[in-house]
């Protein structure tokens, strides 16, 4: 089963980005685009059926419900479904990789600009590559 | 007898020729070269002490006839300085000897008993006893200017009833004490109240700290006579005073010191804070312009998507270009002259 992918940012030119390359590099056709994490939460539980995994492109700075809130909602609200994490960023601050780490469901981490050759890259990584084949 | 071949300078304060002559026989049957000088009266003496200090020694007779006994004495310690003094007298008188040498008079021969090998020992004698006492002076003297004159404000303290033993100068003038004032006063009377917990912490410690080891006793904060408060950095080294247990402490004022690393510290947060700025604000608008070119640079790209994207790079460049006016502006309001 294909995960559904929720990309969120706070920039809209950033979503329509994001969204063009998730296309074009064919993880998906119609992903959901948020300009929140609370927005995003909300989607998640609402698509709660059975078996259904989520690949998130998440940013960090945000102002109103940010990235780390996002991750700790996630972890407070526990789901049976299968949620991935792949941050993407404008920080280059080392601090924010590292403490992205902390958080088990964050399985990449990407500053932007993303590129269309990085976004080849995400369905290489381990834990989401059998979803595409 | 084998003469002492040392030179030796010295001045006889005599006004007897007989007893005069007798001195110098005497000196000369142990010494190679006596380079004597004589003089009868207190006064000759006065004025030629004035002009010359190169005498090795003093030989003074008790009965001058413009003065004599304790009140020449007197006035023969008073001009003879650092030069030892040996007194000559007629007369016997044991307690009259013994105050003589409480007033600082080197020997007290008398003239009966005299004989070449008595003059010669109390002669050399006497002044090589100056010259360790001379030595012994000078190193107390320096150590009390250490402590004196050091630009750094010290004390001593009872460690016992905490109360002040000594001061020096600048701890004078940095507390606006007098030495007097500091006499009268214990370590407490420095402390704001406010404090007075944390010096019985301190003192407690203090007191369990091995004696041979200088304890850093840290920050204090320390009132003036005038209120001010000032932030000094002390430490402290175990020592007798008189007797009693004390510490000698050494209190460095830190206050300035203290207010600049504190700008530094504030200037400090607010370069982060900017730097912060640098890779969050800044690189956000920017990784959407380096996104927004990407997405030109592809063939499908319509005509008019085009203009859309041209239009969103340079809303995006309009962005940075306030933010990096921000920063500057904000990097200009740093000045670590305001202190």
């Amino acid at each position: 089963m294909k995960p559904e992918i929720l990309i969120i940012d706070d920039e809209e030119v950033v979503l329509m980005l994001i969204k063009r390359l998730v296309v074009k590099t064919g993880l998906h056709n119609t992903p959901q685009l948020f300009t929140n994490g609370m927005e995003a939460i909300t989607f998640i539980h609402e698509y709660n059926t059975k078996n259904q995994p989520f690949l998130v492109f998440l940013d960090i700075n945000m102002p109103a419900f940010d990235g780390w809130e996002f991750l700790d909602m996630l972890n407070n609200t526990p789901l049976e479904n299968q949620v991935n994490v792949i941050i993407i960023t404008s920080s280059v601050n080392q601090s924010d990789k590292a403490k992205s780490k902390e958080f088990s469901e964050v399985i990449g981490y990407i500053e932007k600009p993303v590129t269309e050759e990085m976004m080849k890259e995400v369905r290489k990584i381990e834990t989401i590559a059998p979803y595409f084949q | 007898m084998i003469k002492d071949q040392q030179t030796y300078t010295i001045l006889i304060i005599e006004d007897n020729p007989g007893d005069r002559l007798l001195v110098d026989t005497y000196l000369e049957e142990s010494v190679l070269v006596p380079r004597i000088t004589g003089v009868e009266s207190y006064r000759e003496a006065a004025n030629l002490l004035e002009k010359r200090s190169d005498f090795d020694i003093i030989l003074l007779d008790l009965s001058l006839p413009d003065m004599s006994g304790e009140e020449l004495i007197k006035a023969v310690i008073d001009i003879a300085g650092n030069i030892p003094v040996v007194v000559l007298t007629g007369y016997s008188d044991v307690e009259f000897s013994r105050k003589s040498v409480k007033l600082g008079i080197a020997d007290y021969l008398l003239k009966d008993d005299l004989t070449s090998s008595i003059l010669y020992k109390s002669v050399i004698y006497s002044i090589e006893r100056k010259k360790v006492f001379n030595q012994l002076e000078d190193s107390e003297k320096r150590y009390k200017d250490l402590f004196q004159l050091s630009p750094i404000p010290k004390w001593v303290y009872d460690l016992q009833n905490l109360k002040f033993l000594d001061a020096n100068q600048a701890a004078v003038m940095t507390y606006g004490y007098s030495y007097e004032e500091f006499r009268q006063m214990s370590v407490k009377d420095l402390i704001p109240d406010e404090d007075l917990d944390m010096l019985k912490d301190t003192i407690q410690k203090v007191k369990e700290t091995d004696k041979s080891t200088p304890r850093f006793s840290g920050e204090f904060r320390h009132r003036k006579k005038n209120g001010d408060i000032i932030v000094a950095e002390t430490s402290s080294n175990y020592l007798e005073f008189d007797g009693k247990p004390a510490r000698m402490m050494l209190a460095n004022d830190i206050t300035f010191k203290k207010k600049y690393v504190e700008a530094i510290e504030v200037q400090n947060a607010k370069l982060k804070d900017i730097a912060w700025i640098q890779s969050h604000v800044v690189r956000a608008p920017l990784a959407r312009l380096m996104g927004l070119v990407n997405l030109l640079a592809e063939d499908e790209v319509t005509t008019e998507e085009k203009q859309t994207y041209t239009k969103l790079i340079m809303d995006s460049a309009t962005e940075l270009d306030t933010i990096i006016r921000d920063i500057t502006e904000k990097t200009e309001q740093i000045d670590i002259k305001e202190i």
